[in-house]
């Protein structure tokens, strides 16, 4: 396959903390229907790889290219990609419909209640969907944040920790919706520790090996 | 239009945020009040004299109460996360950005409003400075939130930053501690008081239309 449709190529990046390169000269080409397992000890880079990826943060020297087009730092393709952090970026006050309403809102999605209420039953996650965020353990917030995954349609996934607090269920849930988000031509970057891994035919960025 | 719904979306959220935790939102207003009985303790309770100190007294109050609130604009989104979400969306910061300044204003400057007849009646002000001191505080709050925005987004990644907001902002706040002053003193000599309004109203227009931008570009650079 040639460069032009990859639909993330990563070029070269540095990134650098405290004057030590985290990761230098990285190079990664993400084709639709490809998963991504970033994989490395704690501290290795797996979320500012995320981060800069997503363009939450600025990579020191390298280029970002998605689909054949060089992302810019004031012009970032955000209607390709959806960032989901280690944290359940959720707020603690709202219940989980409420949260996924204005997030979903939020990434220029019309997320009707019906709509919403089938993801959040398709994470087993509709019987504490009238609960305040607050009250849910922390498998049950990430069940709600991977939620937005089916509201918000986006080709490329970058999902930092997904399985992270989840039982066994709800890591075979998640898995699903990686194997098919990528059957359907979409692709993910995912980090995770362990055994974790799609079905799908993946690819593997070990980080932490300079 | 999905910047539209998006903006609304995000006003509905914080409203609805400060509508569950009420108490808390209501704070900056109840010290408001409390300053404002707490006064006549300190310089006697002469009427003429808490007349004369009504105009200063009253924009100071609002300043504070105003800052009291601030940490709560954008610390609390990066907190929990949820600023992400904002970051990352496909639409304009700035739309966002203006949403949180909107949302601002309706939750610390509209509970001021709504006091303000306790206010006016425990600084004593006459019924013709009345309306004129309304009237400064409606518009000059615009002002308080938009550039509180910029102190509050510039200052989002620093640990306990409440105190630096307040550093930052504060000497912005002098145009609108003026004219407002100035404009219920004007009412309070039977002077006419448009220049004052003409200016509190220009002041809240440009901070408004600036502001949302500048929070915007603050709080990209804060992301890293």
């Amino acid at each position: 396959m040639t460069t032009a449709n990859a639909l993330l190529d990563a070029r070269d990046l540095t990134f650098v903390r405290d004057f030590e390169p985290l990761f230098e000269g990285l190079h990664m080409r993400v084709h639709t229907g490809q998963a991504w397992l970033l994989s490395g000890p704690n501290g290795a880079g797996k979320t500012t790889l995320l981060k800069v990826l997503a363009g939450l943060w600025r990579a020191d020297s390298g280029e970002i290219w998605f689909s054949g087009e060089r992302a810019k730092a004031n012009s970032w393709p955000r209607e390709a990609l959806i960032y989901l952090g280690h944290g359940a970026q959720l707020k603690a006050d709202l219940t989980p419909i409420e949260n996924l309403r204005w997030i979903s809102a939020v990434h220029g999605a019309i997320a009707q209640p019906a709509q919403i209420d089938a993801a959040l039953e398709s994470l087993d996650a509709a019987h504490f969907d009238a609960q305040a965020v607050r009250s849910l353990s922390a498998g049950q917030r990430k069940r709600v944040a991977m939620s937005v995954l089916q509201l918000v349609d986006r080709r490329l996934w970058l999902l930092d920790e997904p399985y992270a607090n989840l039982d066994r269920g709800g890591v075979a849930l998640i898995e699903g919706l990686i194997d098919r988000h990528c059957a359907n031509g979409g692709a993910v970057v995912f980090s995770a520790h362990g055994e974790q891994r799609a079905r799908v035919a993946l690819n593997e960025l070990k980080l932490g090996l300079q | 239009m999905s910047v539209l719904r998006a903006s609304v979306e995000l006003l509905r959220r914080d409203l609805q945020l400060a509508f569950r935790s009420r108490m808390d939102a209501l704070q900056p207003v109840l010290f408001f009040v409390l300053l404002a009985v707490l006064v006549p303790f300190g310089v006697g309770p002469e009427p003429l004299r808490l007349q004369t100190i009504a105009p200063g007294m009253l924009m100071v109050g609002t300043l504070l109460s105003t800052l009291l609130s601030l940490d709560a604009l954008f610390v609390r989104d990066a907190d929990d996360l949820s600023l992400d979400h904002l970051l990352l969306a496909p639409v304009p910061l700035a739309a966002l950005t203006f949403s949180k300044i909107v949302a601002h204003w309706l939750t610390s400057a509209v509970p001021c409003l709504l006091a303000y007849p306790l206010l006016a009646t425990l600084f004593n002000l006459s019924d013709g400075a009345w309306s004129a001191g309304f009237l400064a505080l409606l518009l000059a709050t615009p002002t308080l939130s938009a550039i509180g925005a910029i102190g509050a987004a510039l200052t989002v990644s620093v640990a306990r930053g409440g105190t630096l907001i307040a550093l930052l902002v504060l000497p912005l706040y002098v145009p609108a501690l003026i004219f407002g002053a100035s404009a219920i003193e004007s009412a309070q000599a039977n002077l006419a008081i448009s220049a004052q309004i003409y200016f509190l109203s220009a002041l809240a227009l440009l901070s408004l239309s600036l502001s949302p931008l500048v929070c915007a570009v603050a709080l990209r650079l804060n992301a890293r």
